[in-house]
């Protein structure tokens, strides 16, 4: 903010280099994570035992603290985060127009993604929620494509809207918990612990669905993705990265850390009408990217169909056999969790590097419409080649990290709610068939003369898109990366359902 | 006799009277439109009622910090106190104050009129505001809200020439003195059944009166809310409102919309909530239903405003209904467990109107600032503000998100203490009305944004940075914006646990 408008690209290095210092203090942080034996975070004693905490008081009158922490299941989507922030920021070297905005709305958006995955306290949570929402607002209105100002306004009201319901179930709980001084307090692990409302279940119904509202929208969970296509299609290039990669995780962050721990008896009780909403968006998600000919909205669908399986896994995982936990029931669980929070950090990486991918034709060709390619593996054989990869690996190729989440999501379902699963598969069959239609319809067939002369990735874009591909095939090959990293969290969370 | 009058704390407004006839006569020599440079040029009418009014506001400030243990202090046989809750007014109102002040400068550019009248009209303004801060008998009440009133009037309407401000001061003149009267009429009513004038004493007669007063009762608070809710913008007093500020001069339709404001809030709080003890005469059902209007009306009718002046008057509408809830709940009990530290309805309603004094002062100092460049207050005439004057731009757009509710900005805090203390008595209806609301009002502040922001500009005329007073009070605004809302342990230090009900009840 402080550099002069016209080195611009001073801004821009300056930018890259503090992501990519960001990004280097996450993987530290990883490996600290591991060396500690990737605890989760404990709320089972007396006090909480959180590894990386950090807290201090801030408004004490109200029992509103800084309090941060980090355990297995917001480690991987900080990395997410600063991972997707420096391909991002790598990428957008390109923008010629009010470059510092750009950039320093960047920065922020990034400390709001963040700041959610780290806070711990659900006034700051809150703070950090929205704070994520202006900048994108702007990035979408500002560098996006013709009907952006639409698409910024309707993305803004549409996500506000949840975040007012929950902020009235926050408020809910804040009232509803107090210790023995019968002081109160936003420290979500302190709510999480007493459990609030557990005597009237109409009330915690009430705060359930409010919490449920924020988080759906943000998912998006069928009905309430109808944002997503017009969001995603307007935003430039390293907005709609941003937006799928690391966004809409904040949603199904939010429904592991918050919502299904605090609330369990109303999860348990609504878990099946969730799975039924998340398998009608992998279906509805998968046909309609089906029918798209705009490529953008074409993944933009695609992601609903991802985040649908998420959301199989979470509904799954809160399923009713609280009180009679069998040891297979609790390992299916924990599979289908495991399987979904994979998939929160696979679909990231994997829909990112789509985005990407898309915006770099978009770039050369002016041109979404899949009617006018054709035949572009003759003229960019690497850009095909990485393209291929990608949609591979967003199809569920065995291989790749995709198939590793989904089949963790199925079978997980499969032995506590076997006909979701039975359908879901349904979802990775239309999937293939429309990424195949689309490889096919973009690189292979006649070459169309207009794009004779487009040019294959230069350096900056094959950087860019390196890390993902590297860690699409890595946690393909070798996921005990992640699942060493989240289990031992998921096994915290889960056990509150006990 | 002995003269009952504590005047120690009586410094404020006897400060605010002296510098009020200071500036008018000093204004003698200096404020005549002509430039003077000798000695009485360093009394210019802005120095001396900036000087007057800190003074005043640093009395204030002494009394919540140093001395507050003879609080509250009685006065003139019960008629005047000097409570908590009506300091924190007084600093709110003399705050706005000062920040209008800041704001006039540039008004008198262009125009050949006395500057020292304004100025001490508009400390004799804030002075009126302050009496009804501490008023607590009704024709003292009545009284100090007529003068605001008159004050008010006279600074609508003061540029003679300007047809349009003489029409908004003609309606406004109008409506004021119709809503005054049955207002009037209300508290003629109230002495008619209890007997008394003195607002501790009616609650004493109210609470052991029988229930053949009922109805008259409520009658006689429905007439005062109808006098009250004309100075707060209530529905369906607001009609003067968007037409007030618009033919106002900007400075002056700022402190309509936040100073008059607090007046009537706190005029309201005495009569409804200390006068009329919890659960004896039930006002609640009809003040909900005009809140639930007012949030609703103002911010349905905000979205088509085109006129920055009547957007801020509709969004306050709007704000006041929010605000009244807050007021409501003063009288509702607490559901669930009785234990609890926390924002007392009475905070909640000081730190909103704080906040929204912040806001809209800012909002009306970034208008006063665009008008002085070009001329306009028309919000199509923002349009690609943020490639000319980013730092401007961008300011308003904080404003605009601390209006509608976003945090982390002190108005966002307003909110959430107002939601705090509405969810806590389980006021679910008016809980969701205020949350739908936010919804609805930020679409026609981020209208503004978008202007600003998202859309080319198309005349070239250039739109200054040059540091004059009405850009710092738009960046002093913002900052507080901002601060209030990282760090407000100091300012809810002083908040903690204001009592929403009279003392001995």
């Amino acid at each position: 903010m402080f550099f002069p408008k016209r080195s611009m690209a001073a801004i821009k290095w300056f930018s890259l280099v503090v992501a990519l210092i960001v990004l280097s203090l996450s993987v530290v942080l990883w490996v600290q994570h591991a060396q500690m034996g990737y605890p989760g975070i404990d709320i089972s004693g007396d006090v909480p035992v959180v590894p990386f905490q950090e807290k201090h008081a801030w408004i004490p009158a109200l029992g509103i603290s800084y309090h941060l922490g980090a355990d297995g299941l917001s480690i991987p989507l900080i990395f997410l985060t600063a991972l997707l922030t420096a391909v991002s920021i790598g990428y957008s070297f390109y923008i010629g127009t009010r470059v510092k905005e750009y950039f320093v709305l960047f920065l922020f958006l990034q400390t709001g993604m963040t700041g959610v995955f780290c806070a711990l306290d659900y006034f700051l949570f809150y703070i950090f929620w929205e704070i994520s929402l202006v900048p994108m607002y702007f990035l979408i209105g500002v560098w996006g494509g013709p009907r952006r100002e639409y698409a910024a306004i309707k993305f803004f009201l549409y996500t506000l809207v949840g975040s007012l319901a929950m902020l009235l179930a926050i408020l809910a709980c804040y009232f509803s918990v107090g210790n023995m001084l019968g002081e109160r307090t936003f420290d979500v692990l302190t709510i999480m612990k007493a459990q609030p409302f557990t005597a009237n279940f109409q009330l915690m119904s009430w705060a359930f669905w409010g919490f449920f509202l924020a988080f759906a929208i943000k998912v998006p969970m069928w009905p309430f993705h109808t944002w997503l296509p017009d969001a995603h299609v307007e935003a430039p290039t390293a907005g709609s990265i941003i937006l799928a990669g690391v966004l809409l995780k904040l949603g199904t962050y939010g429904f592991v850390r918050f919502l299904l721990p605090t609330f369990p008896e109303a999860a348990t009780f609504y878990s099946l009408p969730i799975g039924i909403l998340a398998v009608i968006a992998i279906i509805y998600g998968a046909l309609v990217a089906m029918g798209q000919w705009d490529f953008k909205k074409l993944i933009a669908y695609s992601s609903v169909n991802h985040m649908g399986y998420v959301m199989l896994g979470l509904a799954a995982a809160c399923a009713a056999g609280r009180g009679v936990l069998s040891p297979e029931v609790f390992s299916a669980k924990v599979m289908a969790t495991q399987g979904a929070v994979m998939q929160m950090f696979n679909h990231g990486i994997i829909t990112g590097a789509l985005f990407m991918l898309v915006g770099v034709i978009y770039e050369r060709t002016h041109e979404r419409d899949l009617h006018n390619f054709g035949g572009l593996g003759v003229v960019t054989p690497f850009y095909a080649w990485v393209f291929t990869t990608a949609m591979f690996a967003s199809l569920g190729l065995p291989g790749m990290s995709g198939f590793i989440a989904e089949f963790y999501v199925l079978v997980g379902t499969f032995n506590i709610y076997w006909f979701l699963a039975a359908l879901g598969v349904i979802g990775i069959v239309v999937t293939a068939a429309f990424f195949l239609w689309s490889i096919q319809r973009t690189f292979f067939g006649p070459l169309n003369e207009r794009w004779k002369d487009v040019k294959d990735l230069d350096w900056r874009e094959k950087l860019s898109a390196a890390p993902l591909l590297v860690f699409m095939v890595w946690f393909g090959v070798w996921p005990a990366t992640i699942l060493n990293a989240i289990t031992p969290s998921i096994e915290k969370m889960l056990g509150v359902f006990k | 006799m002995k003269v009952d009058i504590n005047f120690y704390y009586l410094m404020p407004e006897m400060l605010l009277a002296f510098f009020g006839f200071l500036v008018l006569l000093v204004g003698l020599k200096t404020g005549r439109g002509k430039e003077r440079h000798d000695f009485w040029a360093y009394f210019s009418p802005e120095m001396l009622a900036f000087v007057g009014l800190a003074l005043a506001g640093y009395q204030c400030y002494i009394y919540l910090t140093k001395t507050p243990y003879d609080l509250p202090s009685w006065m003139a046989f019960g008629a005047y106190v000097v409570d908590k809750p009506a300091i924190f007014f007084k600093l709110v109102v003399i705050g706005t104050t000062i920040l209008v002040v800041m704001m006039s400068g540039t008004l008198f550019k262009d125009r050949r009129v006395s500057r020292a009248e304004v100025y001490s009209l508009l400390i004799f303004a804030a002075l009126a505001a302050c009496l009804v801060a501490s008023s607590n008998e009704l024709i003292m009440l009545y009284l100090c809200l007529e003068f605001l009133s008159l004050a008010s009037y006279v600074l609508v309407g003061y540029f003679r020439k300007d047809p349009k401000s003489g029409e908004a001061a003609l309606k406004y003149l109008l409506f004021g003195a119709g809503a005054s009267a049955v207002g009037l009429f209300g508290m003629s009513l109230l002495y008619g059944l209890t007997g008394t004038t003195d607002l501790t004493l009616i609650a004493h007669a109210i609470r052991f009166s029988g229930d053949a007063n009922q109805a008259p009762l409520l009658l006689s608070l429905i007439l005062m809310a109808a006098g009250f809710g004309f100075k707060i913008s209530m529905v369906p007093f607001h009609f003067w409102a968007p037409d007030a500020y618009e033919g106002a001069p900007g400075p002056v339709a700022a402190f309509l919309s936040v100073a008059s404001k607090a007046a009537g809030f706190i005029a309201f709080i005495r009569v409804f909530s200390w006068g009329v003890p919890i659960g004896t005469i039930d006002w609640v059902p009809f003040v909900s239903l005009l809140a639930m209007l007012s949030m609703t009306v103002g911010n349905v009718v905000a979205i088509w405003q085109k006129d920055l002046r009547r957007l801020l008057a509709y969004s306050g509408i709007a704000h006041c209904g929010y605000i009244l809830i807050g007021v409501i709940a003063m009288t509702q009990l607490k559901t669930g467990d009785w234990l609890g530290v926390g924002i007392s309805p009475m905070s909640s309603v000081v730190i909103y109107i704080a906040a929204y004094a912040i806001m809209n002062l800012g909002a009306f100092a970034f208008a006063v600032s665009i008008r002085n460049q070009l001329g306009s207050y028309n919000i199509e005439d923002y349009k690609g503000l943020a490639t000319k004057n980013l730092p401007l731009a961008a300011a308003m757009a904080i404003l605009l998100l601390s209006l509608a509710g976003i945090p982390p900005t002190v108005g966002f805090l307003g909110k959430l203490f107002i939601l705090m203390v509405a969810v806590e008595r389980s006021m679910w209806v008016l809980a969701f009305f205020l949350v739908v609301n936010t919804v609805v009002s930020l679409y026609y502040y981020y209208n503004i944004v978008r202007l600003m922001f998202l859309v080319e500009r198309e005349d070239d005329r250039p739109v200054s940075g040059q540091w004059d007073w009405v850009q710092a009070a738009v960046y002093l605004t913002t900052a507080a914006a901002f601060v209030f809302c990282v760090w407000p342990t100091k300012f809810l230090e002083f908040l903690k646990g204001l009592s929403s009900r009279f003392p001995f009840f």
